[in-house]
């Protein structure tokens, strides 16, 4: 079997990251909508270690620590995201994204 | 790099994702996205972050999961299946998802990247402590990270309590 590379971290990263984006896309739910993101989230963080264990030095140290930065902020997400998910319960009954349309007119 | 242990972990992320973007119980998708946090964070031990391997465990199998199983639980019954769209959304989604992955693919491809023949210092996580407090490094980024989840906190309380509570 040919050696693992950077390109098949790469590609693998870029597989995630549509799996997620036809959750994003296709899914209904509010809260799957939410775990597709995490999905697309932990894709370009496998990218951005990748590029820091092959990239060599000067790139090893930024590629993971910008990881942990995502990390920080996808937690960030997905508190504010169940919180206006819990909200949109409380005023609707349901989280169908397709009936949520407070801001169209 | 061990080719078997890669193949047979990018496999199982793979499969758990697509599990986790179409199973009809939202329950069972969000089992699949623990799964799926799983495999990326042996995909980090393979690429020797360590340190990131853990607060992957430690951040989305540990507490992101049991948020949004928590939202799940709050909002639907476990048996309930999600409405599902239409067909044409479907294979909107999948063409517009696969297209952009189709492109993606290619031009990764066909750069030439190094072949891991690069000097690469290991990174500890006394290291990365240093780095995020070195003033020269990533202080204020770190600075700025602790206030947006402080406001993150505040904000999820004020959207999330009862119209009319104070």
């Amino acid at each position: 079997m040919a050696p693992v590379g950077l390109a098949h971290f790469l590609t693998l990263s870029v597989i995630l990251f549509c799996v997620g984006l036809y959750g994003v896309l296709t899914r209904r739910n509010a809260v799957a909508i939410l775990m597709s993101l995490e999905l697309m989230f932990n894709a370009v963080n496998i990218s951005l270690v990748g590029f820091a264990r092959f990239m060599g030095n000067e790139v090893a140290a930024s590629g993971q620590m910008f990881a942990l930065f995502v990390v920080a902020v996808a937690g960030a997400e997905a508190t504010i995201g169940v919180a206006i998910v819990l909200a949109l319960y409380r005023n609707f009954r349901h989280i169908n994204v397709d009936e949520v349309d407070l801001l169209k007119w | 790099m061990n080719p078997i242990l890669f193949w047979s972990i990018a496999v199982f992320v793979v499969i758990a994702a697509l599990m986790v973007v179409r199973l009809p119980n939202i329950f069972h998708a969000g089992l699949s996205l623990i799964a799926t946090f799983g495999g990326v964070a042996a995909v980090y031990a393979m690429l020797d972050a360590h340190f990131l391997a853990a607060v992957q465990v430690l951040i989305y199998v540990g507490a992101i999961s049991v948020i949004l199983m928590f939202a799940v639980m709050l909002t639907q019954h476990l048996a309930q299946r999600e409405v599902r769209g239409s067909m044409s959304r479907h294979v909107s989604g999948a063409l517009v998802a696969g297209l952009f992955g189709l492109f993606a693919v290619i031009i990764v491809n066909t750069q030439q990247w190094p072949s891991g023949g690069l000097p690469f210092k290991y990174l500890q996580a006394g290291d990365i402590g240093k780095l995020f407090l070195d003033k020269n490094a990533f202080l204020v980024p770190f600075e700025m990270v602790a206030i947006l989840l402080l406001v993150a906190l505040v904000g999820a309380v004020m959207v999330a309590r009862k119209e009319g509570d104070r």
